[in-house]
């Protein structure tokens, strides 16, 4: 794949190849149905990816300030998405000038002393010994891979010319690691290929490549010196060493970021950012609400799936939750801490349970004045349904639905029913109204209500034949409805993977699906058994690429993009 | 008696029990890891028997009527127009205040700090005939005074009920800041109290506990606290229902009393309360409100919210350092007052809790609107460390026999 705003990155040329060698030939054999793979891919960054990566390599005190390149949705997922986009020029002098200010922190007097492996014999005169420590440690955690001596020197040569302008050998080494910073072996996850041993006409992951996935579908940030380690021995062939990889990885509490990662990605709360409401229909509503609402989700969802090892679809129906001051305001419920969080659960006879109640979903999926059944309809049915809904047409009028006060159509029901006569708006609002309503006990903010406008609300209706009363008992229709679990697997495997399913893929995420339901729908097992897989890893050389990057010599990004 | 008596123990027992489940509740949530909702969550069903309500005060401030026949002699004297002299010193009672703290050596002292050590400046008072208030001491002012009390006369209330009781509105309604034509700034008093509640500088909170019928119950329970927590306010600057607030851990601002509901009216029993007070930004820091035989009267409405009054008797000295006392002499001159009329004024118009020695008022009756919305309230686990926000009451102005008149010569020489 060309991308041609690669060709910006001047520093490729001092990097070079990145040979890859000595490796292992055994493949990790599961009982999994084989597929064909997908293409290689370049996935960029995102910036939390971008930051949790810094903080991983250099520290958490390093900091990060500057703008990033807005991320794209594509397929539903960002993860997707990032397999599509590239750096525009704008974009690219926001990276560089993050690679400086992070490479000046990293050398500075505060960090030098812990960052930089060694002290030079001069701090005003080259030191090539000094500086090839350094690139050998930081070059091997930045581009996630060990650097050959040849890249190193190349390094130190161009370190060594600027400490001979600037008399300094600390501007030697930032000179150097911002460039690396700019990489795109850095700003992009870069699948390279490795000859597939057996099986000559086939490529697969190098180790370094399969760290990579692995560390950004279970942490979503860069891999650890460990997991490097095991891709340079070659562990991560054979399926014993990538088990206890995997294994490690599934046990440490840094699931919990990758678990948060895959849902704000899945339930699309980077528009989280974007939700404004009218302040004095809802004088509630804050940007600390907002923030503490995405919080309260992604925590709630990490301590079901993660600490409780609860079923994926008791997230529907769980009372359990935690709980802010700033969010007890918006659920009219006392909460203790005056400050953080608080594990909170609402009473049996609350009409909250489940996600779908949570003020994260309820605001997200509507405008800034009122609630709407038909977007948190179509958000249900798209994000935890894998369920396309079409786009209105061009020409429908909204004038009805937006007549909050209308005297005769009091309630959204009412409005909605009348906006359904037209034949063309009847199809669609079918799929999504029925779903929606059921949550309309809850108004645009997420705050109860129990009529609209002086009358009571019906909040019943229907879900693929399921009859539902109110939200309580649409999260149970959500939890038994089987398009719910599939949307799942295919989600978190297009997430892995940066890609949709391949036609040959079908198998595969079937047999995921059924051992998902056996195992009682256990994310950390489904997580685990895609990382085993050979599909996670599998490429196809005749899919997307007509030359893959491999080992044996073509990871060049920029001699591919001039191909 | 003795039966409501014994209800009234076995309720209150009930209501301890409740609270000692809440406080092992507590301290259960606090050891149990955030990861572990199921342990013990904090459930809204965590109350003790009968049913709680929690109010924040969006509003708690003097219940001012401003008649047009307020003050028929004028507005109080103030340090205005250029005239800057503080009236002479008395030398007797200087003398007497010496040695007792806040009388400086070089004989220089601030008129606010200590009033008494100067000369009694006259004090233009209210003669109105209407004022908010209650019958604090069961008077209605056509007869014998009644026991325990300091002579004086009675307003008629706002809707016409004989016998109230608000002595202290006879000098705040004369007051020019206190008033809303104020020359200065209308209502400035009144906003800068009223700003500090809403930027959260101080929080005012009662919780009726106990409640059985929320339209008609003799027994409940009636808690009024301080919190170190915020109202929170929205753009419209009305309050905003339903946060939690935590209670104050210092028990001189925890007040705890008995009450009854009327008709959807809550009425409580006399007590004294100290809450804290803070009368606002660059004014003064914070400080008591101690009220004695405080009583609230409270008209519960269907929304959650309560509006109604707060009446009793104001401590004089802390009324005084909390109202006029201000740090910076300069206040009194801008607003209206001169410290050592106002301090006589309140003895003067003093009219309960007489000393019993002299026979002289302690406290002044005064009343307070309290307009107040729905709130959780989290009562801290013990009282251990008081809150950031101390009183810091100071010392108050040393007391002294207030016998001599009114400083002519000194008004002579301002021109009055």
């Amino acid at each position: 794949m060309v991308k041609p705003g690669l060709r910006a990155f001047g520093l490729s040329a001092a990097i070079g190849l990145i040979a890859v060698l000595g490796l292992a030939s055994c493949s990790p054999k599961v009982d999994a149905p084989a597929t064909q793979g997908g293409p290689l891919a370049m996935r960029r960054l995102t910036e939390a990816q971008y930051r949790q990566t810094i903080a991983d390599i250099f520290g958490v005190d390093i900091k990060v300030a500057g703008r990033f390149e807005p991320d794209l949705r594509k397929s539903g997922l960002l993860a997707v998405g990032a397999s599509d986009v590239s750096v525009t020029r704008a974009g690219f002098e926001d990276y560089d000038l993050l690679a400086h200010s992070i490479a000046a922190q990293v050398v500075d007097e505060k960090h030098r002393q812990t960052l930089v492996p060694c002290v030079p014999a001069s701090a005003k005169a080259p030191d090539a010994a000094c500086a090839t420590r350094f690139f050998q440690k930081v070059g091997r955690l930045v581009l996630r891979r060990p650097l050959d001596a040849q890249k190193v020197m190349a390094m130190v040569e161009i370190a060594d010319a600027e400490t001979k302008t600037s008399g300094n050998f600390y501007s030697g080494l930032e000179f150097v690691l911002a460039g690396l910073l700019e990489a795109p072996e850095f700003l992009f996850r870069v699948d390279v290929a490795a000859p597939d041993t057996g099986h000559p006409d086939s490529v697969r992951l190098d180790g370094f490549s399969k760290a990579t996935r692995l560390s950004f579908l279970l942490w979503d940030t860069t891999p650890d010196d460990a997991l490097l380690a095991a891709a340079e021995n070659g562990e991560l062939d054979n399926r014993d060493g990538l088990t206890r990889q995997v294994d490690r990885m599934l046990g440490s509490p840094r699931l919990d970021a990758g678990v948060r990662a895959f849902f704000s990605d899945m339930l699309g709360f980077d528009e989280l950012q974007m939700v404004e409401k009218d302040r004095l229909l809802y004088p509630r509503f804050s940007r600390t609400l907002v923030a503490d609402a995405e919080e309260q989700t992604l925590r709630t969802i990490a301590d079901q799936l993660i600490v409780q090892h609860a079923d994926y679809r008791d997230l529907f129906t769980t009372r359990q939750t935690f709980m802010t001051r700033t969010l007890g305001l918006v659920y009219r419920v006392p909460v203790r801490a005056e400050r953080g969080w608080e594990p909170f659960e609402f009473p049996k006879d609350d009409p909250r349970a489940g996600i779908l109640t949570h003020i994260s979903f309820l605001a997200l999926h509507g405008p800034s004045g009122r609630s709407s059944p038909t977007l948190r309809g179509k958000a249900v049915r798209e994000l935890l349904m894998c369920q396309h809904v079409p786009a209105p047409p061009g020409n429908v009028s909204f004038a009805l639905v937006e007549d909050t006060k209308n005297a005769q159509l009091k309630t959204v029901r009412d409005r909605l029913t009348a906006h359904r006569v037209n034949p063309g708006c009847a199809g669609c609002h079918r799929i999504m109204d029925p779903l929606g309503l059921g949550l309309e006990n809850f108004d645009g903010l997420g705050q109860y209500r129990a009529d609209e406008n002086g009358t009571p609300i019906d909040a019943s209706g229907e879900l693929d034949g399921a009859h539902f009363q109110g939200a309580e008992s649409l999260g149970r229709a959500m939890h038994d409805n089987p398009a719910v679990v599939s949307c799942l697997v295919n989600s978190v495997y297009r997430y892995a993977a940066g890609r949709l399913p391949q036609p040959g893929e079908k198998e595969f995420l079937a047999w995921l699906q059924q051992n998902f339901a056996q195992g009682g729908y256990q994310l950390p097992d489904l997580l685990r058994r895609i990382a085993l897989s050979d599909a996670f890893y599998a490429i196809s050389p005749s899919i997307g690429s007509k030359s893959p990057r491999t080992a044996s010599g073509a990871s060049d990004p920029q001699r591919e993009s001039k191909s | 008696m003795f039966c409501f008596q014994r209800a009234l123990l076995s309720k209150r027992s009930r209501l301890y029990g409740g609270l000692l489940f809440i406080a092992l509740a507590g301290l259960l949530a606090a050891s149990v890891p955030l990861r572990a909702p199921s342990a013990e969550p904090a459930t809204a069903s965590a109350k003790p028997a009968g049913k709680t309500k929690g109010f924040v005060f969006s509003y708690f401030w003097y219940a001012m009527a401003y008649g047009a026949d307020d003050c028929p002699d004028g507005l109080a004297i103030s340090l205005a127009g250029g005239v800057d002299r503080p009236p002479p010193y008395n030398a007797g009672r200087k003398a007497a205040l010496q040695g007792r703290g806040g009388i400086r050596p070089d004989g220089i002292d601030d008129q606010c700090t200590n009033p008494a050590a100067f000369e009694d400046p006259p004090m233009r008072t209210g003669n109105g005939h209407s004022a908010y208030g209650m019958n604090l001491d069961g008077a209605d002012g056509m007869g014998t005074p009644a026991p325990n009390t300091c002579a004086h006369e009675k307003y008629t209330g706002m809707k016409g009920e004989r016998g109230v009781d608000n002595q202290l509105y006879r000098i705040l309604g004369c007051i020019n800041a206190y008033r809303p034509e104020s020359t200065f700034q209308g209502n400035v008093i009144r906003d800068f109290v009223v700003s500090a509640r809403q930027d959260g500088q101080v929080t005012t909170v009662l919780e009726i506990t106990g409640i059985d019928d929320e339209q008609n119950d003799p027994d409940v329970e009636v808690g009024i606290y301080s919190s170190p927590n915020p109202t929170l306010y929205d753009a419209d600057r009305k309050g905003v229902p339903y946060s939690s607030l935590t209670t104050t851990t210092n028990p001189r601002w925890r007040n705890v009393t008995h009450g009854k509901i009327v008709n959807g009216v809550l009425t409580t029993d006399p007590i004294d309360i100290r809450l804290d007070h803070y009368p606002g930004e660059g004014l003064k820091n914070h400080a008591d409100m101690f009220i004695r035989g405080a009583r609230i009267r409270l008209e519960l409405q269907p929304d959650g919210g309560a509006n109604g009054m707060l009446a009793g008797y104001s401590d004089v000295e802390t009324v005084y350092h909390a109202e006029f006392g201000m740090a910076y002499s300069v206040l009194p001159k801008s607003f209206g007052w001169t410290c050592p009329a106002a301090y006589t004024a309140l003895h003067k118009l003093a009219d309960g809790y007489p000393d019993p020695k002299t026979g002289q008022c302690t406290a002044i009756s005064t009343a307070y609107r309290i307009e107040a919305v729905p709130a959780f309230l989290i009562h801290p686990q013990k009282s251990q460390t008081p809150d950031a926000k101390l009183s810091n009451v100071g010392q108050p102005a040393m007391p002294v026999q207030l016998a001599e008149g009114p400083a002519a010569g000194w008004l002579r020489k301002l021109g009055w």
